[in-house]
């Protein structure tokens, strides 16, 4: 059964693996280095809160 | 595309890597159970909503002819190693001829799985035994966020509606006496206090930083406040300097009130000093965490800034577990004096002047075998 604490819980995860895909998204779709690079350093936080490891 | 092919390659690696050191963080160390030991269960037991859940964690309890009931908690904030690790000697040492005795050595098991971000903190630290090493973590002080998140602006302890700051709902001990149907920290709290309901007396072990004024400390309960005297009067006695303080009637949430308040039981706090988690304190290392050495303090003493006396010899981790298991024994022999009708009759609890002379290691079961 899901709970109000669960359903933040999910919905804060699913919230980061939105900002995640479009960190990547934009990795791939800027042309300058400096904007991909800080688009990658923006993507790991993101990615790890997604997965539930930090 | 060179460069997108290299930042997202590096960023993977990076995920990755740091994937792999946070999914370690959630290993548990063993604790062994010793030949005390009568049941050993776990806390979703009390609070079935935990099970398998990060909020899960040991309860062993040690048995012997019916008498009172005492209930230990360590890990209530999980850097407090102080706590955790007198806990963890008495699961292993201790042996109960008469009355209960409930060890709970990692109250807030969530707080072991992570370190605040920017403290550099040790994940985990060993001790020597005579059969080879033990591990053991070290902790936060509040539940891991990514177990319970989003804090809220201002957390609103339940049933007194005091307001607190909003990380506070991760706090162990601002949640008791704990929700049913709550977050997770207070769900873990709700069980904790149906076990000290069934306790004549409870003692929350924890640790503070040199410079806090609460420091080698009990606080207590107004209906534990002679047991706690009468232990530390013979604690001082025993030139093991300790002071007393009443736990405030209006702050709520902390176990020396709410297990006082809502489970009947004798609440008692325990403060010992720890120099790894202040602000002073230089590099987080194992000389600091295990040793309790660091030059920082020294000068701070130096300065009168501190609560308690501090010089080259810091506050070795030994000599504060030695402290809260004299304490352990102290508030026993009073509460048996005070209570004659129900006693706890405890042997082999590890002796203050042999845990300083010969170490942790020296009481330490042998690491369990893979």
């Amino acid at each position: 059964m899901i709970d109000t604490a669960m359903a933040l819980m999910i919905v804060y995860r699913l919230l980061a693996l939105f900002v995640a895909v479009m960190m990547a998204v934009v990795l791939w779709r800027e042309r300058d280095w400096r904007s991909q690079l800080f688009a990658a350093l923006v993507f790991v936080p993101f990615v790890l809160r997604a997965a539930g490891v930090k | 595309m060179a460069t997108r092919l290299m930042f997202s390659a590096a960023a993977l690696a990076v995920a990755l890597a740091a994937g792999w050191i946070f999914r370690s963080m959630q290993e548990a160390e063993p604790i062994v159970a010793g030949p005390g030991v009568t049941a050993q269960r776990l806390l979703s037991a009390s609070e079935p909503s935990l099970a398998g859940g990060p909020g899960d964690t040991p309860v062993f309890e040690l048995a012997g002819a019916p008498g009172g009931t005492m209930l230990i908690l360590g890990g209530t904030h999980p850097q407090e190693i102080g706590g955790v690790m007198a806990a963890i000697l008495m699961v292993e040492n201790a042996r109960v001829k008469q009355g209960r005795i409930i060890v709970v050595p990692q109250a807030n098991r969530s707080g072991f799985t992570h370190t605040d971000p920017m403290e550099a903190y040790l994940h985990r630290f060993e001790v020597e035994t005579p059969a080879g090493p033990r591990w053991f973590r070290v902790g936060m002080r509040l539940t891991n966020p990514a177990h319970q998140w989003p804090d809220p602006d201002v957390f609103v302890h339940q049933p007194s509606l005091e307001r607190m700051v909003g990380h506070e709902t991760r706090n162990l001990n601002r949640n008791h006496p704990g929700l049913a149907r709550g977050w997770l920290t207070a769900r873990v709290s709700h069980a904790l206090t149906a076990i000290a309901k069934e306790a004549s007396i409870v003692l929350d072990l924890h640790e503070a930083q040199p410079e806090y004024p609460v420091i080698n400390m009990m606080v207590a309960h107004e209906n534990a406040f002679e047991t706690a005297a009468t232990a530390a009067a013979t604690l001082q006695a025993r030139r093991i300097p300790i002071g007393l303080s009443a736990s405030p009637k209006n702050l709520h949430g902390l176990s020396h009130r709410e297990f006082g308040d809502h489970a009947k039981a004798q609440a008692i706090l325990t403060e010992s000093a720890n120099p790894a988690m202040g602000r002073f304190r230089g590099r987080t290392g194992e000389a600091l965490v295990v040793e309790g050495r660091d030059p920082n303090y020294v000068r701070a003493a130096a300065l009168k800034r501190l609560f308690v006396g501090f010089d080259e010899r810091g506050w070795p981790l030994k000599l504060r577990v030695a402290r809260n298991l004299a304490s352990i024994k102290e508030i026993i022999d009073a509460f048996n004096d005070l209570n004659p009708q129900s006693p706890i009759v405890v042997e082999n609890i590890p002796d203050y002047n042999e845990v300083v002379a010969r170490g942790l290691g020296a009481f330490l079961q042998p690491p369990p075998r893979s």
